[in-house]
């Protein structure tokens, strides 16, 4: 099943360019409440593009016009779950609606799942529809968020944009989801600790003092957690990246900002700057020796450029302008991850290009 | 048989929490953050033990192991959500409890700070209890050994 989803991708994750054409404009679309925006997945056909990239899973061709309804689309904001449903079964399939839903259920479901999900991985709303169609054999995630291709995605970055809701796509009457999984496997863990702790306790002894016990109680607690947050991959010391997109949602950026003629100083004195652009932007020129972070790159990429960078080196991030978040982004990483001496030049290479000193790359 | 009942329905309590919290530990650590008394780095630790601490402590209740000890442990957890959730109040943050995961929409208020305050008067009971057997069966273990 999965190795089926997984060669349906390049399809899936070319149709809204084939189907661009045969979107309707505004005066087709029968309701006037819907407004059409933009053809953009984070408007309001979020909801549409999910049901397309479903039916394209089960292998039906859906004429997208039928979609294109005040019953699939009920606000100018987008779809609900109601209407997905609606939208589902105008296309021959059936859906079933879960909430509360853990990361094993993402794991573990063999049919597509539309998940509630952030827009945006720093917006405070869950406002948006994506497509998991399964997962890989390397325990990755295959999302679809149209306009961009399906995409292999850690399960951590997935968690930290979605609310724990979902309907399952599945044919007519044949829901696979056990929305019960995660309790069954949570207690079973639960009673396996309740024999391990029984089995310890026969060698303890229980003339401790008071103090002593606590003090045990807390060790075991806090090398349990460490442990299990080691071990898992979606454990929350194992998932830098996610747990900085988190971050990111909750504190503001509270880094120094520097101006373009300390920053040239400072270019100038050998401080390490950061350009967090993507690799391609990059490419076509940036800041004199400055090196390359591109906020959409791996963790192991980012691990390995910043592996030569010491801790306590002065870092300046910048990125395209004063508009762009990448800086952030790339700046509440390095913070993230020990490095001390974090600055950030807002205006970015924009204001530097105009200041005629780039360093042409290319 | 009363205490022994409590550090029953306190382990219940903690257990439901600590299964609801650890399917999304990310939104957990969101839930951590937006009580906005942590840093970012002191919110994650706490999101991290928060959940496996509450497992652990409710499957310690049902082995009965170092029970004084988990006693103590389990009143400091609720005394430290009663501060948690006053502080919140205080402020005046409109967040959702987060008490038992992504699916418990309650906001804070003084609905849920009651009922967190009664778990606290609960798990005291329940600590005193479990101190005071404690205590009574190290005195029998002394008594004991000095009868020997």
């Amino acid at each position: 099943m999965i190795s089926f989803l997984i060669a349906l991708c390049p399809f899936v994750a070319m149709l809204p360019e084939d189907r661009a054409d045969d979107v309707p404009v505004k005066s087709q679309i029968s309701s006037s409440s819907v407004q059409i925006r933009s053809f953009e997945s984070h408007g309001p056909y979020c909801g549409i593009y999910s049901i397309l990239a479903a039916a394209a899973s089960f292998g039906k061709s859906v004429d997208v016009a039928s979609l294109w309804v005040p019953e699939v689309v009920s606000a100018e904001t987008g779809s609900n779950a109601a209407n997905l449903l609606y939208g589902l079964r105008s296309v021959g399939l059936d859906g079933t609606c879960h909430s509360g839903l853990s990361w094993l259920d993402l794991t573990e479901n063999e049919n597509p799942m539309i998940l509630h999900y952030r827009s945006a991985i720093s917006g405070q709303e869950f406002d948006h529809w994506v497509t998991l169609l399964g997962s890989n054999n390397n325990g990755k995630l295959i999302i679809y968020d149209p306009p961009f291709p399906a995409v292999e995605t850690e399960p951590s970055m997935v968690l930290a944009k979605w609310d724990g809701f979902a309907v399952e796509v599945h044919p007519l009457g044949r829901p696979s989801l056990n929305p019960y999984l995660w309790q069954v496997m949570a207690l079973g863990l639960f009673f396996v600790s309740v024999w391990i702790f029984t089995i310890v306790k026969s060698y303890v002894l229980s003339e401790q003092s008071l103090l002593a016990q606590a003090c045990i109680v807390l060790v075991v607690i806090v090398s349990g957690s460490v442990l299990l947050h080691r071990i898992l991959r979606i454990g929350l010391l194992n998932s830098s990246i996610s747990v900085a997109a988190v971050q990111d949602r909750y504190f503001g950026t509270d880094f120094k900002e520097i101006g373009i003629e300390e920053l040239d100083s400072k270019s100038r004195q050998g401080v390490v700057l950061v350009d967090a652009r993507r690799a391609t932007s990059f490419k076509n020129g940036s800041i004199r020796n400055a090196i390359n972070v591109p906020v959409d790159s791996s963790l192991a990429h980012r691990e390995e450029v910043l592996a030569k960078i010491n801790r306590n080196e002065e870092i300046v991030v910048f990125c395209q302008s004063e508009n762009c978040e990448y800086s952030d982004k790339i700046a509440r990483f390095l913070k993230f991850n020990g490095f001390k001496k974090v600055q950030i030049y807002r205006n970015g290479i924009r204001e530097w290009e105009d200041k005629k000193v780039v360093n042409d790359r290319s | 048989m009363i205490a022994r009942s409590i550090g029953l329905f306190l382990a219940g309590v903690l257990l439901v929490s600590a299964i609801e919290h650890a399917k999304n530990p990310f939104f957990f650590l969101g839930t951590v953050y937006s009580y906005d008394l942590l840093d970012s780095n002191f919110g994650l630790w706490a999101a991290a033990i928060l959940p496996t601490s509450q497992f652990l402590l409710s499957a310690m209740v049902f082995a009965q192991i170092w029970h004084a000890g988990v006693a103590l442990v389990i009143s400091s957890l609720f005394a430290l959500f009663v501060f948690a959730q006053g502080l919140a109040l205080a402020k005046g943050l409109v967040i959702p409890c987060g008490c038992f995961g992504v699916e418990s929409n309650t906001s804070i208020g003084w609905q849920s700070l009651f009922w967190v305050l009664s778990l606290l008067i609960v798990s005291l009971f329940y600590a005193v209890c479990c101190i005071y057997e404690h205590n009574a069966s190290k005195r029998c273990t002394i008594t004991e050994n000095a009868e020997k």
